[in-house]
């Protein structure tokens, strides 16, 4: 049984628990082990994630089957209206069964809610999976981006975006 | 004593709210905002468009539009961004219902019963060439907007701007 949870500080360690598990499956056949590393040192230590939480405004949440967190996901106000969702990673044995959907489901829930006007998400774009996915639940490919991180490391990402529309 | 005990735990727990408020200092920025001084912001960037021997691009639109935020990523972060950088001022005005900038693009004459967003393409000296809804980019009713055809377009209003 699914259940979402908000996240705070306090859950910081099982975020990264999730994310050593998926991470490296995922995006080291894309951009090699050097830049996880790096990738993971810029954006998932205690002090980034706090950062994110506290001082971007950020709101993350988990997902639990039963006890067991299988996924979490992020997401702020980026400009007026316009919602960006920053992370959402499931544990690789348990994509591709509605964990996702539910979560996505949930977030866009929050943000109508909110009068959100679009919702965004960056994708890698050699992640096939991540894109069928989004696509899948109704976002559409933009424009794509190449985002410099640094230490002469890029992401390279599609700009995928969907329309939240309000009652 | 008691009531001094039960005041200084107000004051105590009255801090520790503001505390954490102050650490949430997220601001939202806007892509099209409403309190900005469109009438000021065209002046300068007819400006810098005089500098610079380029037209003006104004984009009409509002954070509340879908296909306003989908076309302003296409022209300003998309594969479209180096042509208008190097021959177009580009500017973003609000149109909203709290602040729809009629002073400013009044004298304008642009579509505005058509679909948001919607350019309009100055000459530096703040003459008018041309204005359209960019509804007419659009695949069928389907988004994201057909960038060649943006880019025609544009193409065009900048040899009509150098012969004005």
């Amino acid at each position: 049984m699914l259940s979402i949870k908000n996240a705070t500080a306090k859950d910081i360690s099982l975020i990264q628990d999730i994310v050593k598990q998926v991470w490296p499956q995922t995006y080291t056949p894309i951009v090699g082990k050097e830049q996880v590393t790096y990738m993971l040192n810029l954006f998932y230590t205690p002090e980034a994630l706090k950062k994110q939480m506290k001082l971007l405004g950020h709101r993350f949440i988990i997902c639990y089957d039963d006890d067991e967190p299988v996924a979490f996901a992020s997401w702020n106000e980026a400009e007026g209206n316009i919602y960006k969702l920053h992370k959402l990673y499931i544990i690789t044995g348990r994509q591709g069964r509605g964990v996702g959907q539910t979560m996505l489901k949930h977030i866009v829930h929050e943000i109508t809610a909110k009068g959100a006007v679009a919702l965004l998400v960056n994708v890698n774009r050699f992640n096939f999976k991540a894109k069928m996915f989004y696509e899948k639940a109704g976002f559409t490919h933009v424009i794509d981006e190449d985002i410099d991180i640094g230490k002469g490391y890029f992401m390279n990402d599609h700009v995928l975006t969907m329309k939240i529309s309000n009652p | 004593m008691k009531c001094t005990i039960i005041l200084l735990l107000l004051i105590f727990s009255a801090s520790n709210i503001s505390f954490s408020q102050e650490h949430n200092v997220h601001q939202i920025k806007y892509i099209f905002n409403p309190a900005a001084d469109a009438g000021e912001d065209l002046k300068k960037a007819l400006l810098t468009a005089g500098k610079t021997h380029k037209n003006v691009l104004i984009l009409v639109g509002g954070d509340w539009s879908y296909s306003s935020i989908v076309f302003d990523r296409q022209l300003a972060m998309g594969s479209l961004k180096p042509y208008i950088d190097e021959h177009y001022v580009f500017l973003r005005v609000n149109f909203s219902p709290e602040n729809k900038n009629e002073n400013v693009l009044g004298p304008y004459d642009y579509p505005k019963h058509e679909g948001y967003p919607i350019i309009i393409v100055l000459d530096s000296g703040g003459k008018k060439i041309a204005t359209k809804s960019c509804d007419e980019y659009k695949n069928g009713q389907q988004l994201p907007y057909v960038e060649y055809k943006i880019l025609q377009t544009l193409k065009a209003w900048e040899i009509a701007g150098a012969k004005s």
